[in-house]
């Protein structure tokens, strides 16, 4: 595995996607006749249904800290769970998901942090990930769920306990915020 | 004793025919609107991909107006081409 | 030569000469030009070479003035009658008056001497030795005498205010006292005279104040008040008397920081008492004598007489405590006589009483008069609006055109009331429509019946609410549908009709459930296309939009419209493709727009239909990929021929009829059973059933398309599997009695939109509707506000609902608890009634 970086000047998007809030909308209703609660904060409304089914149906291994999640939307820590058989069995790591406005159609900045920083070849010291798709390969079709299954399977799918070679480099001179790392993803197998 | 129908006025709604209920980009059922939208049918409209999958039009169109190079389908990744009928 | 004149005792030399001058001028005899020039001239002369000649010439002076003073006393204080000794003063003292604005002129000198500066009448034996020398103070002296000269004047007549000019045209020696005086006087509570400041003429007040006023100024007053005492009760008198004492309190005021004070704390202080006791002896006579309503009158008068007197008796500062020391007396001190007169009069529309009464009201300090009968008309309006309501009852509760044209009425004849007798004063519109809102959202009379619950959600019990929106909705429907009352108006006539039931949804506190109606009489006029107007259609659309009605709503219904116009286009369209499809229209409904569309019946179709179906279908798919049509067919119309041998008929029957009709085509001498009806239509039960009631119980025709076996039946609900219906041959349309050989006739009667649904459960949407409004708004409040505690949620749940509906305390309290149990909100650990948003 091989992995180079440089800092780029944040490159955010000029478009229209500036949100407001609008004009309250007639509720649906749910066939069933119960009234189907509207948020109207138009894009706010897809992370509340995610949070929703990730409480409701969480896939194994991955919690949501409600507590956290109820000061702060834009904001969630998750638990995840080494699987067993894996090299990360009987370990627990949190994640954190930061959402911005404009969430779905830019990614969620997500780390890990807590006291255990699982030792992955994948994952520096200080918590950032490289992972594609929470940049470049980031699609607005992606959940906070797909990203935790990815990130458990990055996990699992990990042959040896190992820092990335360029960590110490990495974490002394990195922004805090891992999508301003250009990140050149050149292995995908591990 | 005859009758005969001397004209008719047929009411009747429409829906999409998409392969999925909800859109991919804002999980919002395609029955009802995209997350900007308050009327759903002729003002917020769907469309496909040739790679066939299905988005509100303005979930998509706000996607691809963000990605200046590589205007990929957010499900499958391919090129995203508009399939016009 | 200095020195020369310096050794001889220049004062006693030179004044006793002018001296004469002096007293002469006090005696208002004449002087001439050469004379006052002199006296400058003394003046001048003594201070320049007399060292102490200042303090010599004012202490003479004031010994002159004294003098004269206590002579003007003897004649006054002689005077036995008010009047005489009130005339005596004042012709003493305008005198006296006139020349404190002129005496000072030549002494004006003294003015820089510090000799004479001090406050007591007495001079300083100052040893000052810098006593008016100079050039400058004779070069000022000069110039004094220059003016006094210019404005040759002998006797000192003169306007205060402009003296050298207004003298210098006057130039006559005769003093016509009333008018110089009543301008001097005037002149004294605006611009400063330029003697004002002068020490001369301080003294010459203040001399007066002491020697004559201070002694017989309560003399004065009193006599004053008698005179205003007797012009009050209508007796002659002579007014000049009573503003010459006026002014003299006026001038005698030595306080330069409050000219007034004399004035107010004597004349203006006996004014007003004497004023409040002679109307609180006449204001209690009055009302006995007369009673309440004439002295309604009486006050209003007094009130206007004595403010026009004070205007001749009081300076302006006074008028104001004027008018509240006899609002106190003439209408405070009798406010509640007066105001319980107030409920009949409303009762009896005595709009000129009112009026007077709203006018004495209006003047009381704090309102308390103006509320008292706020509330007396908000009762009125109430209760009589309610009782006519209710006598009306009967007839009101069957014809939504007579209910609100009743209520029209109604509103119209408080408005006026409002307008005549208040002015239409903002307060007394308030209470006019705080009144309008309790009658138009009563209950007693009619009411509709709402769950407050939902069914599935515990405990269902109903809370009524009043008819209103629905008859109003009802109402706007005859006006925008071809119907007998549409036909007979004019479009201006139908324009002032709706605008009449927006002013009455104005006052509807559930508003939502007129737009439900609205919009269900909307929908059945477009798709039969029975509108009378479609441009007022679209008026009442923005009307509404207008009126408030929230944006989503109106949007909705103008959306209704657009469906309708692009159904239009699709229709040419379609029949330019296919020409065999002439009389096929369709209309296509932008699902959430119209009022209830998603349910769907199944039904076999006429053959000939089922031809059609497919083209219209084909054509669409062509229009609009990844569209799919789902035909409505509960809306579904059309029109048939049936032909027999009585004549030739068109029916507008709906599809389900339609559907049941042409059961008959083939056979049309069977007699069909019910069970096989349904097998033939495929139409669900109560559609069937309902279907074929149309069919043979058509309100108010003569002769039924359908017949049955047996013909007892009452009620769709009879009909049993083996229920036999057969044509009637014998069918015709019915005119004035007579069998028509041709002719229309529409089976259609309201078209049914949705299927058998009962009225609760069409409430019960409302509800639901409701409920999610309020988690709607609730959530958009706690979003913004955070944290906020359970009354000023309320407050705001409320100005964002009232648009639409009232929501009750107990929804709004099962709405936060639902939110709360499903972690939207919580409330704060240490108050209950705080809540704080979830994210």
């Amino acid at each position: 595995m091989l992995k180079l970086f440089k800092k780029t000047k944040d490159k955010i998007p000029k478009s229209e996607i500036i949100i407001e809030p609008k004009e309250l909308k007639t509720p649906p209703l749910s066939k069933c006749g119960k009234p189907l609660l509207l948020d109207n904060t138009r894009w706010e409304r897809r992370l509340h249904k995610e949070l929703m089914s990730l409480i409701k149906e969480p896939p194994p291994g991955v919690t949501v800290d409600t507590e956290s999640v109820q000061q702060n939307l834009s904001e969630w820590k998750i638990n995840i769970k080494g699987f067993e058989g894996t090299l990360y069995e009987g370990e627990d790591f949190q994640l954190l998901f930061k959402f911005n406005n404009k969430y779905p159609f830019d990614s969620p900045e997500v780390t890990f942090i807590g006291n255990n920083i699982p030792v992955h070849p994948h994952v520096y010291s200080n918590g950032h990930i490289c992972l594609s798709i929470l940049t470049e390969d980031w699609s607005p079709a992606l959940s906070v769920q797909s990203v935790c299954l990815s990130i458990a399977s990055m996990l699992s799918s990990c042959r040896e306990k190992k820092r990335p070679p360029d960590n110490t480099l990495y974490v002394k001179t990195c922004n805090k915020n891992p999508k301003k790392t250009k990140w050149w993803y050149h292995d995908d197998s591990v | 004793m005859k009758l005969t129908i001397k004209s008719w006025t047929g009411v009747a709604s429409w829906r999409w025919i998409a392969n999925d209920e909800n859109c991919g980009i804002c999980r919002m059922s395609f029955e009802s609107t995209c997350p900007e939208c308050a009327l759903p049918g002729d003002d917020c409209p769907l469309v496909w991909g040739v790679c066939s999958h299905c988005f509100h039009m303005h979930c998509i169109v706000k996607w691809l107006n963000l990605q200046p190079l590589n205007k990929q389908c957010p499900m499958c990744r391919q090129s995203w081409k508009f399939n016009i009928h | 030569m200095l020195r020369a004149i310096g050794k001889r005792d220049i004062f006693e030399e030179v004044w006793p000469k002018k001296r004469l001058i002096v007293l002469k001028l006090l005696q208002q005899e004449t002087v001439s030009q050469r004379e006052w020039q002199d006296l400058f001239f003394g003046v001048h002369f003594v201070c320049l070479w007399d060292e102490k000649g200042a303090a010599k010439i004012y202490d003479c002076l004031q010994q002159d003035i004294v003098e004269f003073i206590v002579q003007a006393q003897s004649k006054v204080q002689s005077q036995r009658g008010e009047q005489a000794l009130l005339a005596t003063y004042i012709v003493e003292w305008r005198k006296f008056f006139t020349q404190s604005n002129y005496l000072p002129l030549p002494f004006r000198q003294l003015e820089q001497s510090p000799q004479v500066k001090p406050q007591s009448s007495s001079a300083t034996s100052s040893t000052s030795a810098s006593a008016c020398a100079g050039a400058s103070t004779s070069s000022n002296a000069a110039s004094s005498s220059n003016q006094a000269s210019t404005s040759s004047s002998s006797t000192a007549k003169a306007s205060t205010s402009s003296a050298a000019a207004a003298a210098a045209a006057s130039g006559s020696s005769s003093a016509s006292t009333s008018a110089s005086t009543s301008a001097a006087g005037n002149a004294s509570s605006s611009k400063k005279s330029p003697t004002e400041d002068s020490p001369v003429r301080k003294l010459m007040l203040d001399s007066w104040n002491k020697h004559i006023f201070h002694d017989i100024k309560n003399r004065l007053q009193e006599s004053a008040m008698k005179i205003v005492h007797a012009e009050r009760n209508g007796d002659a008198y002579d007014a000049q008397l009573v503003v010459g004492v006026r002014e003299s309190y006026v001038n005698l005021s030595s306080n330069a920081q409050d000219k007034l004070e004399i004035y107010r704390e004597h004349f203006e202080l006996a004014y007003l008492k004497a004023t409040a006791e002679f109307y609180r002896l006449k204001s209690a006579e009055q009302q006995q004598e007369n009673g309440v309503l004439a002295y309604m009158k009486y006050a209003d008068a007094k009130l206007h007489e004595e403010e026009v007197r004070a205007k001749r008796y009081l300076e302006p500062s006074s008028f104001s405590v004027l008018t509240y020391t006899l609002v106190k007396v003439l209408i405070v001190d009798h406010l509640n006589s007066i105001l319980a007169e107030c409920p009949d009069l409303i009762r009896d529309y005595e709009t000129e009483r009112l009026n007077l009464m709203f006018r004495l009201m209006d003047r009381v300090l704090h309102g308390v008069g103006v509320e008292a009968m706020m509330g007396d008309l908000q009762r009125h309006i109430m209760s009589a609006g309610l009782a006519d309501m209710l006598a009306a009852s009967e007839i009101i509760t069957q014809d939504s055109e007579k209910y609100v044209e009743r209520l029209l009425e109604l509103f119209n004849k408080f408005s006026d009331l409002v307008h005549n007798a208040f002015n239409d004063d903002p307060r007394f519109l308030t209470a006019r429509d705080i009144a309008f809102k309790t009658v138009v959202n009563d209950t007693s009379v009619f009411k509709m019946e709402l769950p407050t619950s939902m069914a599935n959600r515990g405990v269902k019990y109903t809370a009524p609410e009043s008819k209103c929106p629905e008859l109003l909705a009802n109402y706007c429907d005859m006006l925008l549908r071809r119907t007998p009352l549409s036909k007979r108006l004019t479009s201006e006539q139908i324009d002032a009709r709706l605008r009449d039931v927006l002013l009455v949804l104005k006052y509807v506190n559930n508003k939502d459930v007129f737009m439900r109606y609205h919009k269900v009489h909307l929908t059945r006029r477009l798709i039969l296309g029975t509108s009378a107007d479609s441009e007022k259609e679209e008026d009442i659309v923005e009307w509404l939009r207008e009126v408030g009605m929230p944006a989503d709503y109106v949007n909705r219904l103008a959306r209704m419209f657009q469906d309708i116009k692009v159904s239009e286009d699709l229709n040419t369209q379609f029949r330019n493709s296919i020409s065999r499809h002439d009389a096929i229209n369709i209309k296509i409904l932008n699902a959430g727009a119209w009022a209830r569309c998603s349910e769907r019946v199944s039904v076999s179709l006429p053959i000939e239909l089922e031809d059609y179906i497919p083209d219209v279908e084909e054509f669409y798919k062509k229009k609009h990929s990844g569209r799919k049509l789902q035909w409505y067919h509960h809306m579904s119309n059309g029109t048939i021929t049936f032909v027999n041998d009585f004549g030739r008929y068109d029916l507008d029957v709906t599809t389900f009829q339609m559907a049941v009709l042409f059961a008959w085509n083939q056979r049309q001498h069977d007699k069909i059973s019910y069970e096989n009806l349904r097998l033939a239509t495929e139409l669900p039960d109560p559609e069937l059933r309902r279907t074929l009631w149309s069919l043979v119980a058509f309100p108010k025709i003569k002769k039924q398309i359908l017949l049955m076996e047996p013909a007892a039946i009452s009620s769709p609900k009879d009909f049993a599997e083996n229920t036999l219906f057969y044509i009637n041959q014998e069918f015709a349309i019915v005119k004035n009695g007579k069998s028509q050989r041709r002719g229309k006739l529409n089976l259609i009667g309201r078209l049914q939109l949705s299927t058998e649904r009962s009225q609760q459960e069409d409430n019960q949407s409302i509800v639901q509707l409701r409920i999610l409004r309020t988690q709607e708004a609730i959530i958009k409040i706690m979003k913004v506000r955070k944290r906020m505690n359970n009354a000023a949620l309320q407050g705001e749940l409320i100005d964002i609902l009232k648009n639409m509906f009232l929501p009750s305390k107990k929804m709004i309290k099962e709405q936060l608890e639902w939110l709360i149990e499903h972690k939207y909100m919580r409330r704060d650990d240490d108050d209950i009634n705080m809540f704080i948003y979830v994210a």
